[in-house]
């Protein structure tokens, strides 16, 4: 059984205009995304800016509530969620995010920050200051760390501290946006084995944000690259990479700088994304599409191509 | 043709000096693309800025020069420094939503540009020279660019627009810091392909400073590698790449994620960049380093030339010479 299962998720956006804050349209930021996570994997949403991978995150997370659509996890609809009920979902599902500057709180102590998890869910059991130093550990960090302020770090130390105070609750989902995006490369490798072997040591399930597909290749068991909304490609890692379909998949591919021998078609896609206010209609990807056809006026639908393997274009 | 000779740069800060480039040389023809490579703390941008004679007050470029066409940039005064800037050396910054004034019209700002350093003083000739720099960039409409405010062009039409207004008073260097970096993947490859035709066609001397080396291994002949302000490495980009002599480039390139590897871990750098005002003593990289020898830790290795390149460490210097 999947651990977390989306079903036609889809977030709109208001847009207001005026005195009166009249409603003038919407942004349709997820357009009807659907896929699950089973347990202790890792699932990739892959896409560029504007294409709804962190919007459906923050849906998954209650930070935001969807539209329409469904979450459940392990079963039970997320959306439905109040009280104590709630409280037990966001115990099992945490979130690191881009920027540990932004996300950690500059006034306290490490040592108070990663405590803080077990301080608000009244975990008795536990010494919190063994915990606390057994999770620094974990997660790689000296114990004195514990007696500094998060400006006093380094990025990838600051990621850290945030990757414990994450973990200390034993969720079983951990949502990562853009985990690694702000770090130079030497660390981000660092960070990415750490959640390789977090993965392993505590039976974890991730949902990974990312814009590349390289990072993917390394930790993620399924892909989905999502463009204006949509899901436009969802493989099994090593079946995306082998036989990519969707022509803006090609498009990433291609675009991943040092790639010019690859094996794959090479594609490259035509003006800027367009608004998702104001989304082309048929395929979305038409107007920039090298590959278009007439039957691209039409909407594809997402079908099973081959095992594992799932693609949203006309050409297949 | 621009070179730099034994560059040093340090900032003053209430917090101690800083010595943010420490002796670095190179040499860039026209026509020709340099990549400067490093992680954040290398001085990359530090040595872009000097090289734009665009310092900030509190830097010092203590020893060293930058030579563009024979003249030292390095000891011009404000005023010859505000000629010279644009007209021999211009900029891209990464953010080009940060390099606009909100407040002007791009038809204005890039009008002022060449008023100033065109020396245009007709309005429909500055307006003529902003559309036709418009139009080296490859964008599309121009004119209706001109009329539009810089929060009305999305980021990589901002880019494009940046980009001309560098190349607008016809400088002879290009120092382009990082100006991919904001942008999504896709868009990144037509700035990339812009800036290499840019190079060609007008033969500007590009500087292209990046923290990633894929896409150096697109844009330039040649890549420097820089490491806590020191120059590690300098040579032809493919030698550099495929056969990397400076430990530091070897366990760079092994580091970064790559789509034709993985699944599994990936094999970091040990440790992190050091602290700016305490770096470690002889080779700076000796503490993080898997070839490290007792040797490392008392003597800064100097830069010695090796199969075409340039490469500072001590496994190349003499009788150890091609160890790896």
């Amino acid at each position: 059984m999947s651990l977390l299962d989306v079903r036609g998720l889809v977030k709109y956006f208001p847009v207001r205009k005026g005195v009166f804050g009249r409603v003038v349209g919407y942004v349709k930021a997820v357009d009807g995304v659907s896929f699950s996570i089973g347990e202790n994997e890792v699932f990739a949403l892959v896409g560029e800016s504007g294409s709804g991978k962190t919007t459906t995150a923050r849906c998954i997370l209650r930070l935001i509530e969807p539209t329409r659509g469904e979450i459940l996890f392990m079963g039970r609809d997320v959306t439905k969620l109040k009280g104590r009920e709630l409280k037990w979902y966001r115990r099992n599902v945490q979130a690191v995010f881009q920027n540990p500057f932004l996300s950690l709180n500059p006034r306290m102590k490490v040592k108070d920050l990663v405590a803080e998890p077990l301080k608000v869910y009244r975990d008795q059991a536990q010494d919190v200051e063994r915990a606390v130093e057994e999770h620094l550990e974990m997660v790689g960090l000296p114990r004195e760390v514990g007696e500094r302020y998060p400006l006093e770090l380094s990025g990838g130390q600051a990621q850290r501290v945030a990757i414990a105070k994450a973990i200390i609750l034993r969720p079983r989902l951990v949502v990562l946006d853009e985990p690694t995006s702000a770090l130079d490369v030497s660390v981000q490798a660092q960070i990415l084995n750490l959640f390789l072997d977090l993965k392993k040591e505590l039976k974890l399930s991730y949902l990974l944000i990312t814009h590349d597909l390289s990072v993917v290749k390394y930790v993620s068991d399924w892909v989905a690259v999502m463009y204006l909304g949509r899901i436009v490609e969802l493989a099994r890692t090593e079946e995306l990479f082998e036989n990519p379909l969707h022509p803006y998949t090609l498009a990433l591919l291609s675009s991943i700088p040092g790639t010019k021998k690859a094996k794959w078609k090479r594609i490259e896609l035509a003006g800027e994304p367009p608004s998702a206010l104001n989304p082309p209609k048929g395929c979305r990807l038409r107007p920039r599409c090298p590959l278009a056809f007439e039957k691209c006026h039409e909407e594809p639908q997402l079908v099973e191509y081959s095992k594992e393997h799932w693609v949203s274009c006309w050409l297949y | 043709m621009l070179e730099v000779r034994g560059l040093h740069v340090s900032y003053y800060t209430l917090g101690g000096v800083i010595r943010a480039v420490r002796g670095v040389s190179f040499r860039v023809s026209p026509g020709k693309g340099l990549c400067i490579v490093g992680e954040s703390g290398s001085g990359k941008t530090t040595l872009g800025l000097a090289i734009a004679g665009a310092l900030p007050p509190n830097a010092r470029a203590s020893r060293g020069s930058v030579r563009i066409d024979g003249a030292n940039i390095l000891e011009l005064g404000p005023e010859d420094l505000e000629r010279v800037r644009g007209s021999l050396v211009s900029m891209v910054f990464q953010d080009p939503a940060a390099s606009f004034n909100p407040l002007f019209t791009i038809g204005q700002t890039l009008g002022d540009i060449a008023r100033h350093k065109l020396g245009l003083a007709e309005r429909s000739e500055a307006r003529e020279a902003a559309l036709a720099a418009l139009r080296r960039v490859g964008m599309p409409d121009p004119e209706r660019v001109l009329d539009a405010y810089p929060h009305e062009l999305s980021g990589g039409m901002l880019q494009r627009v940046a980009i001309a207004a560098a190349i607008l008073p016809r400088p002879k260097v290009l120092v382009a810091d990082e100006p991919t970096t904001m942008l999504d993947v896709t868009l990144q490859y037509q700035i990339l392909k812009l800036l290499n035709r840019l190079k060609e066609t007008l033969g500007l001397a590009l500087v292209f400073i990046t923290h990633n080396l894929g896409i150096a291994a697109e844009v330039c002949e040649d890549i420097l590698v820089l490491y806590a302000g020191h120059m590690v490495e300098l040579g032809p980009t493919d030698k550099v790449l495929e056969e990397p002599l400076h430990p530091y480039t070897q366990a760079l390139i092994e580091c970064i994620p790559r789509i034709d590897r993985g699944p599994g871990r990936l094999k970091p750098i040990p440790g992190s960049m050091p602290d700016p005002r305490r770096l470690p003593g002889g080779c700076v990289f000796h503490p993080r380093c898997p070839h490290v020898m007792d040797i490392c830790r008392e003597r800064d290795p100097r830069p010695v030339a090796l199969d075409k390149r340039v490469v500072s460490c001590l496994l190349y210097n003499g009788e150890k010479g091609g160890a790896r």
